[in-house]
């Protein structure tokens, strides 16, 4: 069975048809509160009766008027949320009670006006017998502002159902874990449904704890570009265990990993290693402020550049998914020193400029967003930065954690000819173990300590292990023609996306640069976030499910990149093209 | 007098994601006030242009419905709790 998007166990659709048909002809109505895999389901009265005696003109017997969820109801799982639920499903029973349910009823239960619960599914039930799970349930469309549905017609999501193992280790996890995960994204929250826990991966595939496999193309969002486990990778880092797992002091390898990077981006002429993109980017920021004495620094709408305070304004990624624009616990006072701006707007950015360009410290910017889903620069846009910070006396920021080394050996920059002032590093500098660098003109980041006054330091940075597997991931991708093989397998899987959207007339905006991709739900052109937003979630998270069923993972959020892998072969290209087609058809 | 006030999902975006607002006032309809002046964005969602809270939305304190007290007079003492619910309602053709 395809899995739906529509999280609804058969022992809670059989609750609602009892209570539907237990306070027949009038409707019922409740809510589902879901707190990690804990399910509430909490039958709620419909007083709509009782309004209508009250004030028959404000609350006519209309088909319109079909239930008034009585306020205690409402206040008793309000209060709920307090303990960390939410209201997951909105339902009532349909107004037609019993009698049947056709694609005009369906669609004229389709709920009107605006959401008050925006991340809830609005269901409607028939009571047409126990037998017949005959509902329809919709999700509220921000940008479109308006409900789309999102059942396949029929409903009962328990296959989305991760496993019994998985299940299990979530359960587990909750207990302990904020939302069971370590990072936001891991948790499905964009898609729905409950993550897989992984057992283990090699090339491009990965096995979770219930013995299912999916070809890979998440590939831990972005580092591993060789695919899960190389054997030169696991070697190298093997080897550098034995000789010891940190020493916080200098080892040869940092050279080495030092000489490799600034061959690779002759823009970074001196850089510094850290243990993740966020200290990367937040360190390039600091030491931007500490090098021009100012304090503003300018970012674009939905590029992710870690969680650093700063740059947690209206960024992407989990940010995206979440509508969170700003981050709770960051202060007011300090993102009011990140402007922001849309990417791809270069006039924008030389308005803010002439405005304010002698405060502004740095821009920072994803040469090619991937944290909204993959969004290119526009040609002109990233020499047209470098021109504005030059004459401004700003830095000009690029981060490549994830296009470094992965659209071309030399990054972004060297895909567009853009030099930078700074860039950060990340991901596939790692090889899959924690690692970050900043690094670029020799001025600039003579301000760092030890050299200089902007301080930076870190316990792990550095480290051995992180370094070896970084080392042997890069040598790798100097020999023969990794990146053109990586092209290719990119173009197969846009052309193959493409192709299956095309001929079930779903639209889908593909975009791409190498071997990181999206495919976007919407007719595009999708330049920034704005464009971005306006895709149909629902409908990817759909998909998220089409595909995860049929042995594919991509990423659990419509706003991040699909990564091809050297490992990914020809047969796994084409079951994830079948696979796509496949899903994409039973979308319709 | 100092109350705490509940702000269900439906009405924080107006709140900047805020889900309890603590807020000086004498009574309910002071309390609103004061919600408006610091959260514009609140107006309207509340109360329409006479200042009658709408038909759809509901006000408590401490789980009493403020219709079964004094309504928008109802005094308020240091330590109450007001929430404020918009129903949920619908059917074919309106408003959810």
């Amino acid at each position: 069975m395809v899995a739906q998007s529509v999280i609804l166990t058969p022992d809670e659709l059989a609750a609602i048809k009892g209570q539907a048909l237990a306070e027949y002809p009038n409707e019922c109505c409740g809510v589902i509160l879901v707190r990690g895999s804990e399910r509430h389901l909490m039958a709620c009265r419909n007083i709509q009766d009782a309004k209508h005696r009250e004030d028959p003109v404000a609350f006519p017997r209309t088909a319109g008027n079909a239930f008034y969820m009585d306020p205690r109801d409402v206040l008793t799982f309000s209060r709920r949320e307090a303990e960390g639920f939410r209201v997951a499903v909105i339902y009532h029973s349909h107004p037609n009670a019993g009698a049947y349910f056709s694609p005009t009823d369906i669609e004229q239960a389709a709920p009107r006006g605006e959401a008050h619960y925006p991340d809830a599914t609005y269901l409607v039930v028939s009571v047409v017998g126990p037998d017949v799970p005959a509902a329809a349930a919709y999700r509220w469309n921000a940008t479109a502002r308006t409900f789309h549905r999102i059942d396949d017609g029929q409903l009962l999501g328990p296959d989305r159902d991760s496993g019994p193992e998985s299940s299990r280790l979530m359960a587990a996890a909750e207990r302990l874990i904020p939302g069971g995960v370590n990072s936001p994204v891991r948790a499905f929250r964009g898609v729905g449904g409950q993550p897989f826990f992984v057992a283990r991966a090699a090339g491009a595939r990965v096995w979770d704890v219930d013995g299912r496999s999916y070809i890979d193309f998440v590939g831990s969002w972005g580092p591993l570009i060789l695919g899960h486990a190389p054997a030169p990778v696991v070697r190298a880092v093997n080897e550098a265990a034995g000789r010891g797992t940190s020493y916080g002091a200098p080892t040869p390898q940092e050279v080495e990993m030092a000489e490799a990077i600034a061959g690779a981006f002759p823009s970074m002429e001196l850089v510094r290693l850290v243990s993740s993109g966020t200290e990367a980017a937040m360190s390039a920021i600091r030491v931007a402020r500490g090098a021009t004495g100012r304090d503003v620094i300018v970012k674009f709408d939905g590029c992710y550049h870690g969680h650093a305070d700063s740059l947690l304004v209206k960024a992407g990624s989990g940010g995206a998914t979440f509508s969170i624009p700003d981050s709770r616990g960051v202060p007011e006072r300090l993102a009011a020193l990140t402007l922001t701006v849309a990417y791809n707007d270069l006039d924008a950015v030389s308005r803010l400029f002439r405005g304010r360009g002698s405060e502004i410290a740095a821009v920072i910017v994803e040469p090619v967003a991937g944290n909204m889903g993959v969004v290119p620069p526009v040609p002109g846009f990233l020499a047209g930065l470098r021109d504005v910070c030059t004459r401004h006396g700003a830095l000009l920021i690029f981060d490549e954690v994830i296009t470094g080394f992965r659209v071309a050996y030399g990054g972004a920059q060297a895909l567009y000819g853009v030099r930078p002032d700074l860039t950060c590093l990340g991901k596939i500098i790692g090889g899959g173990l924690p690692v970050g660098a900043y690094g670029g003109r020799r001025d600039v980041m003579a301000h760092v300590a030890p050299l200089g006054g902007v301080y930076q330091a870190g316990t792990l940075s550095g480290n051995p292990l992180a370094v070896a597997a970084g080392l042997a991931t890069l040598r790798v991708l100097r020999q023969g023609d990794p990146y053109g093989q990586l092209e290719r397998a990119g173009a197969q899987l846009e052309r193959g996306l493409r192709m299956a959207a095309e001929k079930v007339g779903i639209p889908l905006t593909v975009n791409r640069v190498g071997s990181m991709l999206t495919g976007f739900f919407t007719d595009g052109p999708v330049m920034d976030y704005a464009s971005a937003r306006g895709a149909d979630t629902a409908r990817y998270a759909r998909y998220f499910h089409a595909m995860l069923s049929r042995g594919v993972y991509v990423a659990p959020s419509q706003f991040e990149a699909a990564f091809v892998s050297l490992a990914h072969t020809e047969a796994d290209l084409a079951a994830a093209e079948a696979a796509a087609a496949d899903a994409l058809a039973a979308l319709v | 007098m100092s109350v705490m006030v509940y702000i269900p999902t439906p009405f924080r975006r107006a709140t900047g994601n805020r889900d309890r607002i603590e807020v000086g006032a004498h009574d309910v309809g002071g309390l609103l006030d004061e919600l408006e002046r610091s959260f514009g964005g609140l107006k309207g969602l509340v109360r329409n242009d006479q200042g009658e809270v709408h038909h759809h939305v509901n006000i408590y304190v401490n789980s009493e419905a403020i219709e079964a007290l004094q309504g928008l007079r109802t005094t308020l003492r240091d330590g109450d709790e007001v929430t404020i619910i918009p129903a949920l309602a619908g059917g074919t053709a309106t408003r959810w």
